[in-house]
């Protein structure tokens, strides 16, 4: 008797396991993953969508302009959310992928607050990442040495920050996370911390500097737009679901 | 047919069922053994296309120390040099097992010698509970707690190789710990009489004999430890700084082959280069667990206690 229970039990299980592939194929619930930058704005939106129409779900993930663009290549996720054009990315198909442009967002140079410089020209910003700035007194700072905190290669934020900011230098290997809210805590908690955030990360625990003197707020930025972030949404074309 | 030839000839219900018994163990051994060949096949096909397809040299992947891997240097060849991972690794790990090794064996004479009763009700459950609790939970500690302390001890970000020796250092105590009271309890009995009958005081018998003995199963019990921190990603990530630099001390932010792997694999695209790499950093990770594996047998063999 013992046996067949246990028999049982593994039937249950695998009948268990069968049930949730099904549930799975019934298209009520979407995945959209990708860029955190873009992850505050699509959970804003997916969380409205779901409180308009009952039953229907979708389930949003950070992870990163890569993951976004890779997983959506792979037909993983329904909805792959990037800072990048296709086309910028290696590997992308991008003739497969459907763009939809739906935010732009601006990045901008964060620092720890105790740090108290206000402050940078572009050239020092681009100096200060690729390791030729090495301590914050070289910039009329206090003497504390410079800790750049990057975001992953492949991030979008960090492609979009090099190309504008870096241009031709070389960024120095230096600390690497994998979201943006990891870099805000960490720039948040590390003294002489210097990292970049798009506008819907920066909260009060960071400082933001101004970059030529000009500060990083939405109306500053929008008459420079098209000089920073932008966002784009892409669902392949097999996936097209919304 | 008289019906006891008939019974004597056909299958008896207990015969029968031993045959599906064995056909359902068979299935399920072969279902893991399948597994564990295609994981093989996977990551092998994937992580030797970085040096087949992608002709990247063997040896400077391994020695050379910068990771790029979207990047091409001056001589057109694409940046990937595992060495500051690799170290890292290796840094972490053999750090973590020395730092864990001593306090391991301490509890586990505790535990087996000298109060076997309050080691049961005591440090038993403490371990247990330790071994228990994700990783996440111990790199969050890590980060909120032993961040900062190294940043205010010694300087710096508080991010490197130090930090992340902290963190799995918790981690793999507990492992090494049970490992060596198993190979304590497991010393004969007599070995103790003998020694305590020749006159031997407590601390000698343990000291010159009981420890003498269990030398191969501690030594198993690390090797599992070292194991275990070598492939542990999470928790190590989030207090090592990831950054793919040579490790100059101990507090400079590092990396390891698994914390570079959960940080790129989803960033890139199936196929390109900077994705065979991080599977060649994979195919890195799988053969050095075989090696601990390799290892544990090999002392296991050489140590066992002759009766």
């Amino acid at each position: 008797m013992r046996k067949r229970g246990v028999i049982g039990f593994l039937v249950a299980c695998s009948l268990m396991l069968l049930a949730g592939c099904q549930s799975k194929q019934n298209g009520q619930s979407v995945t959209a993953v990708g860029s955190s930058a873009l992850q505050p704005l699509i959970e804003a939106l997916a969380e409205e969508y779901s409180a308009q129409h009952s039953g229907q779900f979708i389930n949003v993930q950070g992870g990163g302009s890569g993951t976004g663009l890779s997983q959506i290549q792979e037909g993983a996720v329904q909805m792959g959310n990037s800072d990048l054009f296709a086309e910028e990315k290696a590997g992308i198909k991008a003739d497969q992928l459907v763009d939809h442009k739906v935010a732009v967002v601006g990045i901008t140079p964060v620092v720890n607050k105790q740090l108290g410089v206000k402050n940078l020209t572009l050239t020092q910003l681009a100096q200060i990442f690729s390791g030729e700035i090495t301590n914050w007194k070289q910039v009329g700072g206090p003497n504390q040495a410079v800790v750049i905190i990057n975001r992953a290669q492949g991030s979008g934020t960090r492609t979009t920050f090099e190309q504008w900011v870096m241009k031709k230098r070389k960024t120095k290997p230096a600390q690497e996370q994998d979201s943006t809210g990891m870099v805000r805590s960490i720039v948040a908690n590390t003294p002489g911390a210097i990292s970049y955030l798009a506008f819907s990360y920066v909260d009060k625990t960071v400082a933001t500097l101004k970059l030529d003197g000009i500060a990083p707020t939405d109306a500053t930025w929008l008459r420079m737009l098209g000089q920073f972030g932008r966002m784009n949404m892409f669902i392949q074309r097999a996936n097209q679901l919304v | 047919m008289d019906p006891i030839k008939a019974s004597l000839l056909k299958k008896s219900r207990a015969a029968k069922s031993e045959t599906r018994g064995k056909l359902l163990s068979l299935f399920c051994i072969s279902l893991i053994v399948f597994i564990v060949l295609a994981i093989f096949y996977f990551v092998a096909s994937k992580g030797l296309a970085t040096f087949f397809h992608d002709k990247v040299n063997l040896g400077r992947f391994l020695t050379q120390s910068s990771w790029n891997p979207s990047l091409k240097d001056s001589h057109g060849r694409p940046e990937v040099g595992a060495l500051p991972m690799i170290l890292g690794s290796f840094g972490v790990t053999f750090l973590a097992a020395l730092l864990a090794t001593p306090f391991a064996i301490g509890a586990g004479i505790f535990m087996t010698e000298i109060s076997p009763k309050r080691g049961e009700k005591i440090l038993q459950p403490v371990m247990e509970l330790l071994v228990g609790i994700p990783s996440v939970v111990y790199g969050f500690i890590g980060l909120s707690v032993i961040v900062p302390a190294v940043r205010t001890v010694f300087g710096g970000s508080g991010f490197g190789i130090l930090a992340g020796t902290c963190v799995l250092f918790v981690m793999i105590l507990p492992t090494v710990t049970s490992m060596t009271v198993d190979a304590l309890k497991s010393v004969p009995r007599y070995y103790r009489e003998a020694s305590l009958a020749l006159g031997a005081t407590r601390w000698q018998t343990t000291w010159k004999v009981v420890l003498r003995a269990a030398t191969p199963g501690i030594l198993t019990g690390v090797v599992f430890g070292m194991a275990r921190a070598f492939g542990e990603a999470l928790a190590v990530q989030m207090v090592i700084g990831n950054a793919a630099l040579l490790p100059h001390n101990l507090i400079t932010p590092a990396s390891t082959l698994t914390s570079v792997l959960t940080m790129g694999i989803g960033n890139t695209v199936m196929g390109s280069l900077a994705n065979n790499a991080l599977w060649s950093l994979a195919l890195l990770l799988l053969l050095m667990s075989l090696m601990f594996n390799l290892l544990v047998r090999l002392i296991g063999r050489k140590g066992a206690i002759s009766r």
